[in-house]
């Protein structure tokens, strides 16, 4: 298999969900489902930057993301309220999730997890911003999924 | 045109909302069969994807206004965008 095709969800695998509070958590166990819960730890590798500038005339503001943006703006008519500040941009119901599971799931399995419960790097901008990968292949081990993340997928581009 | 690469929202340059861009079988780029230079086609959905490099703001409402489901491509490192990141991605 090539590692291009890792994070892709192209080949009819069965699809693993994520219930993301206690309520949906415990409805899927009730409906058959064993939930596999799993800490939400935003990781620091997942950023991303905005600076804010005023316009000095009406007050109103322009919120940039791009580098290349402050070469467009005019100094003498704007002032930068914000510097260039990275963040974590993503925020989640809860701090744990859980994987629902299937009863009848095999170890080696290979399945596709739809909503990633932890963060790795699924796009990266040569400005050093990076986007967190939403899905992604994984095998059941028995105990828990072995997540098949390509570190080599280093990515500035989107499709949708 | 500009990109919200958090929310994955297209808008022009003056600020009128696109589309927001989802794919369901996260394909990428490189998986789909180039059909010629500008698009390329996915064997998943039979839909054709537009690379938006050499689109103008024009061109890009011309073609979302008559198809909202047109799928696109956006490399954050090409010179017609704008990227834009002032969110916070809520959870679903």
């Amino acid at each position: 298999m090539l590692f291009g095709d890792r994070n892709n969800n192209d080949r009819g695998l069965r699809v693993i969900r994520t219930a993301r509070d206690k309520d949906s958590i415990n409805r899927a166990a009730r409906s058959g489902l064993r939930p596999l819960v799993k800490k939400v730890e935003p990781s620091d590798k997942i950023r991303s930057k905005f600076a804010v500038v005023q316009f000095k005339e009406t007050g109103e503001i322009e919120v940039i993301g791009d580098y290349r943006r402050s070469g467009y703006l005019d100094a003498d008519e704007t002032e930068t309220v914000i510097g260039w500040t990275f963040y974590y941009p993503h925020s989640f119901k809860s701090p744990f999730a859980a994987y629902l599971i299937p009863k009848d799931i095999k170890i080696g399995e290979r399945v596709f997890i739809e909503d990633l419960i932890e963060d790795y790097i699924g796009a990266s901008w040569n400005q050093g911003d990076t986007y967190r990968l939403e899905s992604c292949e994984a095998v059941w081990n028995g105990s828990d999924f072995e997540i098949q993340y390509d570190p080599r997928t280093s990515r500035s581009d989107f499709v949708g | 045109m500009k990109f919200d690469p958090i929310t994955k929202e297209v808008y022009t340059d003056n600020g009128e909302f696109l589309k927001a861009m989802h794919c369901p079988f996260k394909m990428r780029w490189d998986d789909l069969e180039p059909e010629n230079a500008q698009k390329r086609k996915c064997s998943t959905c039979d839909r054709f994807i537009l690379d938006t490099k050499d689109l103008t703001d024009e061109m890009l409402m011309k073609i979302v206004s008559q198809n909202a489901d047109t799928c696109l491509k956006i490399d954050l490192n090409q010179k017609n965008i704008k990227v834009i990141s002032s969110a916070i991605r809520r959870q679903k």
